[in-house]
């Protein structure tokens, strides 16, 4: 299974499906951001966006994504204001030039985006900023991982696992991937044959019936990851319990703000009640999310869920799993 | 302080005459020479292409031109895709009140001095201001005529398997310019638009006749758009080879970065030919010998199957190369 998005989308892109020996599969896993997200989360950030004191400052590929009434991007075209950026200091900029506007941060990533909303948010205290929170719907991928370990219905042989998230935390945290589960492991770059390379590595191992957690794009990742992040992550964030879209409620796999910095969460301020909602039934992102099944197997692949229209968030970002097998994947 | 326009600028009055006179006259002296209702031009009897355009773009100033600029050139490059002669354009101008009237100077000028390398003279003009916040500074709707010469017609449908795909120039620099832009990166490049009149480069391969059976200028949706558009309005399947399209190494890197693909970028100065494959390679040497074509390449070739595009990737394996999808959004990790 390679993990991260950004890997089905380069496999996807190069055509390595179509190169691989028979009985070697690639499954996509839980790592794009927007996939994961959350019904309830979805609705309440579109919640947000309708108060017209609000600017929403968003990661791209959220806009599109359909909540129970909507997207941000059809909000955004009744008037509210919903601005896309690039970086959560973007985000800052507005909070500081609009004191009289509340700008609300969509904190959407894995620990490759985290770090930067915790330094945003150290930096907007430091400020005295008092127009700034955000909503934190941050997520880390080892424990994800260890669901899906546990979860009895997937038949994973081998992760690639994802180069970015790896360049924060390092090798270490996969350890009990190769020492709990007997999985193998290889962190992976992004270029073709960076991830043939990954590849092999798997292979090799379970042949040899040894399996490790190997280190394949050191260029970039240090074996104990970038320290300075992962200090900014503890000193803003403490580890919750997060509700992954298809995975369920996973112990440990979220951040919450600590208490000094709780005058920038989103969900403190506006008292926004998160309601449970029940997903599309036939929408069946949560058994591709865990490679139980291929996007094509699903009853709404092509037909009712598309780019244009989406009806689950797999087919929204450009990293999802179903938006890779629509684009590149029929030949 | 800085001379902004006022909604009297648009009245019909006055200072609506002053701010022709002073601003638009003195740049597009063409205007001037016809003021009259509708300018009016002798024409030879023969076959005319017509196109219209407008600009919206934000942020109307970027490195390697501004509105004006790219205004003008986007309709001649629509009439240079018909393989016209453009003859003249017209101007609309529809300005946001408080905008700035020394930055108009600017853009008006630029049109003027294309106006006058082209030779390509704007010959009618309209101006309206709106109220602040009705337009994002200023919009602008070009409209031009060209004569068609005898022997051309491009048109998609002469599409035909076979056919080499050309295009003219590096791809992707003026989308990635102006993404990098929007997005307030500071990346330090020397990327400019490509913002540039291809007339004359097309012009080159007027020796080729007919062998040339289509050609379009790569904006919006870039060249993955015009593929598929092609492809659709042929009926013809299209093979494109990755390793053969024409992309600089800064825009490959930075797309990368910001999660966009170059294929799908606009340029503002690209042309995209379908080249009756006998006389590809003559189309090439000539299309290179022009200065604005010196990187053109082969790209790919049309191939007898259903209407569908192909990459054959870097890596020697296929995949289908899709209409781009909606807007352009940067992705998250």
């Amino acid at each position: 299974m390679e993990v991260c998005g950004t890997h089905t989308m380069a496999i996807g892109k190069a055509g390595i499906r179509k190169v691989l020996p028979p009985g070697l599969e690639l499954i996509s896993g839980p790592g794009c951001p927007v996939c994961v997200t959350a019904d309830a989360d979805i609705d309440t950030f579109i919640e947000f966006a309708k108060d017209r004191q609000v600017v929403l400052a968003t990661y791209g590929d959220m806009m599109h994504v359909p909540g129970s009434n909507g997207s941000l991007a059809e909000l955004k075209a009744q008037g509210a204001d919903v601005r896309v950026v690039y970086s959560v200091l973007d985000a800052l900029d507005f909070a500081r030039a609009e004191t009289n506007r509340e700008v609300i941060f969509l904190g959407v990533g894995f620990e490759t985006t985290a770090p930067s909303t915790a330094y945003a948010v150290k930096i907007a205290r430091r400020g005295g900023l008092k127009n700034f929170s955000i909503y934190n719907l941050h997520k880390t991928i080892p424990e994800a991982l260890r669901a899906l370990l546990d979860d009895t219905a997937t038949k994973i042989d081998g992760f690639i696992l994802p180069g970015h998230v790896s360049i924060i935390i390092g090798e270490k945290p996969y350890n009990f991937i190769a020492a709990e589960y007997g999985i193998a492991g290889a962190i992976a770059g992004f270029e073709p044959p960076q991830v043939m390379a990954g590849i092999l590595k798997l292979v090799r191992d379970i042949n040899k019936g040894r399996p490790t957690i190997s280190n394949l794009y050191q260029k970039v990742v240090c074996p104990e990851g970038n320290i300075h992040a992962q200090r900014l992550l503890d000193e803003v964030f403490i580890r919750t319990d997060a509700e992954w879209r298809g995975l369920g409620i996973i112990p440990g796999s979220g951040f919450r703000l600590k208490d000094e910095y709780k005058c920038f969460d989103a969900a403190v301020k506006f008292k926004i009640e998160r309601k449970a909602v029940n997903s599309s039934k036939s929408c069946r992102c949560g058994e591709i999310l865990k490679g139980l099944i291929k996007p094509n197997e699903c009853p709404l692949f092509k037909k009712s869920c598309t780019p244009e229209r989406p009806v689950g968030p797999c087919m929204v970002s450009s990293e999802g799993t179903c938006a890779a097998y629509y684009l590149y994947s029929s030949f | 302080m800085a001379e902004r326009i006022q909604l009297a600028h648009g009245s019909g009055g006055k200072l609506t005459a002053d701010l022709i006179r002073e601003v638009f006259y003195p740049s597009l002296g063409g205007v001037e020479k016809f003021a009259n209702d509708s300018a009016v031009i002798n024409l030879p009897a023969c076959r005319i292409a017509l196109t219209i355009d407008s600009f919206v773009i934000n942020p109307i100033f970027f490195p390697g031109g501004n509105i004006g600029k790219l205004a003008f050139c986007g309709t001649v490059n629509d009439l240079a895709a018909a393989g016209a002669i453009p003859i003249a354009l017209s101007a609309s101008f529809i300005l946001e009140e408080g905008l700035d009237i020394s930055k108009l100077r600017l853009i008006v000028k630029s049109m003027g001095e294309i106006s006058q390398k082209t030779g390509i003279t704007v010959v009618a003009g309209d101006t309206k201001v709106v109220d602040k916040g009705s337009v994002d500074k200023l919009f602008i709707t070009t409209a031009g005529i060209g004569i068609i010469p005898g022997g051309i017609n491009y048109h998609p449908q002469n599409i035909q398997p076979g056919d080499h795909i050309i295009v003219s120039g590096t791809i992707g620099d003026h989308g990635y310019c102006l993404t990098a832009l929007r997005a307030g990166i500071e990346i330090k490049s020397s990327i400019k638009s490509d913002c540039q009149p291809l007339h004359e480069l097309v012009a080159h391969l007027k020796p080729l006749g007919c062998a040339v059976h289509a050609a379009r200028d790569a904006t919006r949706g870039g060249v993955g758009m015009v593929l598929n558009e092609w492809s659709r309005q042929s009926g013809r399947g299209i093979v494109v080879y990755e390793k053969d399209l024409p992309i600089k190494d800064q825009v490959k890197g930075g797309c990368a970065m910001l999660g966009l693909e170059p294929i799908y970028l606009a340029n503002e100065g690209k042309m995209v030919f379908a080249v009756d494959q006998r006389k590809s390679a003559e189309a090439l040497s000539l299309i290179k010998t022009h200065k604005m074509g010196r990187n053109a390449a082969v790209i790919g070739e049309v191939v007898d199957t259903k209407a569908q595009v192909v990459m054959e990737t870097e890596w020697g394996t296929k995949r289908f190369l899709t209409a781009p999808h909606g807007e352009i959004l940067p992705r998250v990790c």
